[in-house]
């Protein structure tokens, strides 16, 4: 049946204090998703194993290079579930997502929101 | 809109109305019908366009009887039903008299089988049409996905009424990268009916558990809004939590415990109607929910039926 949402990513990453993608590269080219333009919005959900707050940065672009960044913080208590609407300020081809932070386990999920 | 249907003038239309009123139900989607021919105003959102259906077109003589569009007064009887997936109708009328129209808009759910979850209905709208005689009105319905719907029409005055019922329905957003450039409608399902006994107990579910990590519906990330309606038996308030969470490809939940997303009450007197829209900014896409319930005092039956929109 068709629907308004893909889901992209689930997946658990061990989140440091150097910035990664959710597979866990540190190289700051190497996209996390690819063939996104069709999407308007990802919504983000997840737990957070420790109470320490995880920053991240989405990155949108193509293969000429990253155009545009956004940055926010998961805040959620040990355990906890969170929420993030990413809102990409252009339709972009290519995304990363980076987070960082306190040593924890973020076990997350990624719907692209088509339009 | 292109006018590329069947066309028709309006004093075709009025001797349609006044001659074979039935016939009118001819006048069908797949024709498709030129608003602007039948003499209704040229607002972009009132002509019909491919995402908009005529639910019934008709005329009723109205007097201090409630009655609906189609004349009938029989209150248990609605004026359409099969009307789960549109989010909003509009009717547009015309009346022939100075008299002040009065008019009740009612929605009510039913269950699998097509039988109410209780006989009376919830009032959405009400209220009275004063426009002069012989000039169009029109009314918005703006609470959508209901089964059934039955418009109620009085006046002091005996007057004739031509009414218009038209709904729209919403499009997913096309996806060319999936191979599926055809534009589709964003559907409704039906993802639970259900009849339960509510009591003071804390964090139990609709189905009466108190086990907090189990959900109530699952596999539904397609939804991006659920719309839970019923009827409440009882006198009491009656509190409801609404938790969501996703899953894995699996179908196993990411974590335990839940993401609290709404909570409120639910009021009225017994037997009264009750709805209940969930939502979230940009849509909620959550795969498992776990609905709880229950009264401030008392026992009470809540009769319940949750539908996710697309």
């Amino acid at each position: 049946m068709a629907s308004r949402v893909d889901s992209l990513y689930v997946g658990e990453l061990t989140v440091g204090t150097t910035p990664s993608d959710l597979f866990g590269r540190v190289n700051s080219n190497a996209p996390t998703f690819i063939n996104c333009d069709q999407y308007i919005a990802f919504i983000w959900t997840g737990v957070k194993s420790g109470g320490a707050p995880v920053q991240y940065t989405i990155h949108g672009g193509d293969a000429r290079g990253w155009r545009w960044q956004r940055t926010g913080t998961i805040v959620a208590n040990a355990n906890e579930w969170f929420r993030v609407v990413i809102k990409p300020i252009t339709r972009s081809e290519w995304y990363r997502i980076e987070v960082a932070g306190a040593s924890q386990v973020l076990r997350s999920k990624i719907v692209g929101l088509k339009g | 809109m292109a006018d590329d249907g069947f066309r028709i003038t309006r004093r075709e239309m009025l001797k349609y109305l006044l001659g074979a009123p039935a016939g009118l139900l001819t006048l069908s989607k797949s024709y498709g019908v030129s608003m602007a021919a039948l003499g209704f105003p040229l607002e972009a959102d009132l002509e019909l366009s491919q995402d908009r259906v005529i639910l019934w077109q008709g005329y009723t003589t109205v007097d201090t009887t409630w009655r609906d569009l189609r004349g009938n007064p029989g209150a248990e009887f609605p004026t359409v039903q099969q009307t789960t997936l549109y989010p909003l109708l509009n009717w547009a009328g015309y009346k022939t008299s100075n008299s002040p129209l009065n008019f009740r808009v009612l929605g009510r759910s039913v269950d699998q089988s097509g039988a109410p979850l209780l006989g009376n209905w919830r009032t959405i709208q009400a209220g009275s049409i004063n426009t002069p005689a012989h000039r169009w009105f029109r009314l918005l319905i703006q609470e959508g996905y209901w089964d059934e719907y039955r418009i109620e029409l009085s006046s002091s005055t005996p007057q004739q009424v031509f009414s218009q019922l038209t709904a729209r329905f919403d499009y997913l957003p096309r996806s060319p990268a999936a191979g599926t450039d055809k534009k589709q409608v964003a559907s409704v399902d039906t993802l639970l009916v259900w009849a339960y006994i509510v009591d003071t107990t804390p964090e139990k579910d609709l189905f009466g558990r108190t086990s907090a990590d189990l959900p109530v519906i699952d596999h539904v990330g397609a939804y991006r809004l659920l719309v839970w309606t019923g009827v409440k038996r009882g006198e009491a308030d009656i509190a409801y939590t609404v938790k969501a969470r996703s899953t894995d490809f699996s179908g196993a939940p990411l974590g335990s415990g839940w993401l609290v997303i709404s909570t409120g009450l639910i009021t009225g007197a017994p037997n009264s109607w009750y709805r209940v829209v969930i939502s979230q900014p940009d849509g909620l896409f959550y795969d498992q929910y776990r609905i709880c319930a229950q009264t401030a005092s008392g026992i009470q039956e809540l009769r319940a039926k949750i539908v996710g929109v697309r």
